[in-house]
């Protein structure tokens, strides 16, 4: 029999309960020999990240707690998921200790209890109670999701369930509120989708649609309403309004097929509520500031990509138009914090450490995108991609453009290389909240070439170079200037991995420090990494010197400052 | 049979959907008139964070006179610059970071964001830290406006115009004798309202633009310095500060600022007085 007993600070009763369900209901049941016997099983992950701060000022890396005083900082998550007679139980212990990730300038410690969960599927109805993670559609109305790089985890804490009406059409509800750390914010959450699909039996194969609906209600707190009244009552009378505690998003989408042509198409309305507007203009007491004010504004979105994927072509367009579709839990959160809802980016997700410097990150307010996306391939050697974003305000002003262009051949098994350009038009006045600094440009090409020497030994390089537009006011080039970046790894399978990278700052620019003669510096950002594999355990030990700049996960994106220290990361799974 | 079925799970939409809400009643409160909150003596401290490389505190800054114009004489307002984005210009007439700053900066917490404001250094309900967003300002200051002070301070100045030296002399009176005040500290600051200088806005740099209830100088601890032993033994305690101001400060716009708050596990701020020399 498995004993199994976790005494942790703070943890709620509910969790508890669910413990106790885990040990009773699978008692006798966790070891390998019940679990062939069709009993329960066991499995689950870690993650954790260790971090020594060394302060370099130079670079900017200083002034936080950790390169202060407290030198280091770590987070963990271990994950158990157990199943047992049709039920599945998941219990998440997360630890943060004087961790940079909830606030890259600040220090945050706690532990306890990330997420619970317990779900049973009773015939045709399927329950779920805990910490829910779910999306309607494309995530434009509801999407609850976990990024850790950010420490964003907007699981919705409550009960789902789901309803098959048939083997194709699904109903889902679901109740909550949303996470906040180990606590939950005041507003509740809820929400209905009705997803299905659609083949006629005649035409299976030739063409099929997955419809679907959602519809999502927020309703806001007493707190953060009276809160919210307040901040109203200060401002002048033009710009009061009466706020509503109830606000709700609706959203239909399809998915249609016709043999290698796949187009999807989303529309969403949020009803009118308060938001935050960030570039609102005030005028009080003879003075007008931009900046943050509460409007009151109803809400659309529209999103639609068309697809087409035959032997080696593929084709991408995309669109979306964004107007007002901020939607959290309440409109006093910021940031990453509180979202209910997700908006998709538009613009390619980039690897390489140049052509992911600048990024453009969803403007909620408003924005119009297009992104296309051209994959060919022509025999087994050659694969061309070109893809290319354009990204403007509802009133035509560019936030960002990107063209990218990249060629790969292969050489047999043992070789490959890849290359390419990037150009980029970026407002950094915009994303980065610097106004004055011109449309930042870049030419960024690129090169890689991996080769296997043998089974065993295998090496890779990387080269970029990024060359930046001319800041004609400041007489220097754009932001940081022009970079150049080379990496080497050396791989010996199935274990160990080394790696050493450089990024140079061979042309400073307008915001590169300075020496005491006022003098710009050429700076170094070295990087070296050992990677180490076994089994399903995973090692990294890391010396980074990381330059500051906007970094974004899955389409949000917030300001880092400089890194400077060593990294030791631990993953796991079981 | 299946799209009746549909049709009746999409009819849980009116339910969740349905029913007009009753809102809430908005009273824009112009300069000037007096505020709903009820009228005992507290003063409340508000501690912004500012830099003179931050875009948005223009707009902070503008939120804290329309609040101090809505809530006239309660609010003691301390523009601290410290942390990212307070490195001056090279263009800049002064240099408005303060140890004194930095000290409070580590002591109050690092903010998501700027500008940032600590509340009577309190930890509200449903906050993750001390430090709030603009849009939090106003709730957060009313519901401490309506709280009974537990002091009375009471601030006397004399300036010097030819030797620029500056007394001051703090008297804190206990109002409630059942609490326990081991804890307890003075702080006392000078700020300085209306400074000309370089500042990033949304519109460019500005040379001229006009920094308010900017800190200058803590003149005790930036931590505060104890009183809670004397207060302990008896219903009123006084410290005097004597300080010699700085040639380019201008004594004219500067303000002292003396709160009593608490210290070690909480902060807690239990009254402010503000007054000019």
């Amino acid at each position: 029999m498995g004993i199994f007993h976790i005494r942790l600070k703070g943890v709620g009763r509910a969790v508890w309960a669910v413990s106790a369900i885990v040990l009773l209901g699978g008692s006798g049941s966790l070891s390998a020999q019940d679990e062939k016997s069709g009993g329960g099983h066991v499995s689950g992950n870690l993650q954790s990240n260790a971090n020594f701060f060394m302060r370099d000022s130079l670079i900017g890396a200083a002034n936080t707690p950790q390169y202060d005083r407290q030198l280091y900082g770590g987070e963990a998550w271990l994950n158990l998921n157990y199943s047992n007679r049709g039920f599945d139980f998941g219990l998440r212990l997360d630890v943060f200790n004087n961790s940079n990730l909830l606030n890259p300038t600040d220090s945050y410690s706690g532990e306890g209890i990330g997420n619970w969960f317990v779900r049973k599927q009773v015939d045709k109805l399927g329950i779920q109670a805990g910490y829910i993670y779910d999306q309607i559609g494309s995530g434009a109305i509801f999407r609850a999701y976990e990024e850790r790089p950010q420490l964003l985890d907007n699981a919705l804490v409550g009960l789902r369930l789901s309803y098959d009406i048939d083997p194709n059409w699904q109903v889902r509800a679901f109740t909550g509120r949303q996470k906040q750390q180990f606590g939950m914010y005041r507003s509740v959450i809820r929400g209905l989708a009705v997803d299905g699909f659609i083949s006629p039996r005649r035409a299976k194969g030739e063409w099929s649609m997955a419809p679907g609906f959602g519809a999502v209600g927020r309703t806001l707190d007493d707190l953060s309403m009276n809160n919210l009244v307040a901040t109203l009552n200060t401002y002048p009378s033009q710009y009061a309004f009466v706020p509503k505690y109830n606000a709700f998003a609706f959203s239909a989408y399809n998915t249609l097929s016709v043999g290698n042509l796949s187009w999807y198409l989303e529309g969403a309305y949020k009803t009118r509520e308060s938001m935050n507007d960030p570039f609102a203009t005030t005028a009080a007491n003879g003075d007008t500031v931009t900046g943050d004010r509460f409007v009151n504004k109803p809400g659309t979105l529209f999103y639609t990509s068309l697809s087409y994927a035959v032997d080696r072509l593929g084709i991408t367009v995309e669109a979306k138009r964004t107007d007002h579709f901020t939607f959290r839990t309440r409109p006093q959160e910021q940031l990453n914090r509180g979202m209910i809802n997700f908006l998709p980016p538009m613009a390619r997700v980039n690897t390489y450490r140049l052509n992911s410097r600048y990024n453009a990150a969803t403007q909620e307010i408003g924005e119009m995108a297009f992104q296309m996306d051209f994959r060919y391939g022509i025999g087994k050697a050659w694969k061309f991609n070109v893809n290319g974003a354009n990204i403007t305000k509802l009133n035509g002003d560019l936030l960002y453009r990107e063209l990218f262009l990249e060629v790969q051949r292969k050489f047999g098994l043992k070789g490959n290389l890849i290359a390419g350009i990037q150009r980029q038009e970026y407002n950094q006045a915009v994303y980065e909240f610097k106004p004055g600094v011109p449309l930042l440009q870049t030419w960024a090409p690129f090169l890689e070439w991996q080769y296997s020497i043998s089974k065993r030994y295998s090496y890779r390089f990387e080269m970029q170079y990024m060359r930046t537009g001319m800041d004609e006011q400041a007489k220097a080039r754009q932001d940081y200037g022009d970079w150049l970046f080379g990496a080497v790894e050396f791989s010996l399978a199935p274990r160990w991995t080394f790696s050493l990278s450089d990024m140079f700052n061979v042309g400073p620019g307008r915001n590169s420090p300075v020496d005491a003669t006022g003098k710009k510096r050429l700076l170094h950002y070295p990087r070296a990494d050992v990677f180490y594999a076994v089994g399903p355990n995973n090692f990294s030990l890391s010396f980074v010197k990381q330059v500051e700049g906007v970094v974004c996960t899955g389409g949000i994106c917030r300001l880092e400052p400089a890194f400077s220290g060593i990294k030791f990361s631990v993953t796991s799974s079981f | 049979m299946k799209i009746v079925k549909i049709f009746l799970f999409a009819f849980l939409l009116i339910p969740m959907f349905s029913c007009k809400e009753i809102g809430p009643v908005i009273t824009s409160l112009a300069p000037g008139t007096p505020n709903p909150v009820n009228m005992r003596n507290r003063v409340v401290l508000i501690e912004e964070f500012s830099g003179v490389r931050c875009v948005n505190c223009p707009a902070g800054s503008q939120d804290l006179e329309r609040l101090s114009a809505a809530y006239p004489g309660r609010l003691a307002i301390v523009s601290i610059h410290a942390g990212f984005f307070s490195n001056p210009y090279p263009e800049s007439r002064f240099d408005f970071r303060t140890p004194e700053g930095n000290g409070l900066l580590n002591l109050l917490g690092q903010p998501l964001g700027y500008p940032s404001a600590v509340i009577n250094r309190r930890k509200f309900e449903g906050e993750a830290d001390l430090q709030l967003g603009r849009a939090q300002w106003p709730g957060f200051i009313e519901q401490e406006l309506a709280k009974a002070p537990a002091f009375d301070i009471r601030l006397s100045s004399s300036f010097s115009t030819s030797t620029r030296e500056l007394r001051a002399d703090v008297d804190i009176v206990r109002l409630d004798n059942s609490a326990n005040f081991q804890d307890i500290r003075l702080s006392v600051f000078i700020v300085e309202n209306n400074i000309a200088d370089a500042q990033l806005t949304p519109e460019g740099k500005r040379e001229d633009y006009l920094h308010k209830y900017v800190l200058r100088k803590a003149l005790t601890a930036f931590d505060g310095s104890p009183v809670g032993t004397d207060l302990q033994a008896a219903p009123s305690v006084r410290r005097s500060y004597v300080f010699t101001f700085p040639s380019n400060w201008k004594a004219e716009s500067c303000r002292l600022i003396a709160f009593v708050h608490r210290s070690g596990e909480s902060w807690e701020v239990l009254q402010a007085v503000e007054k000019p020399f």
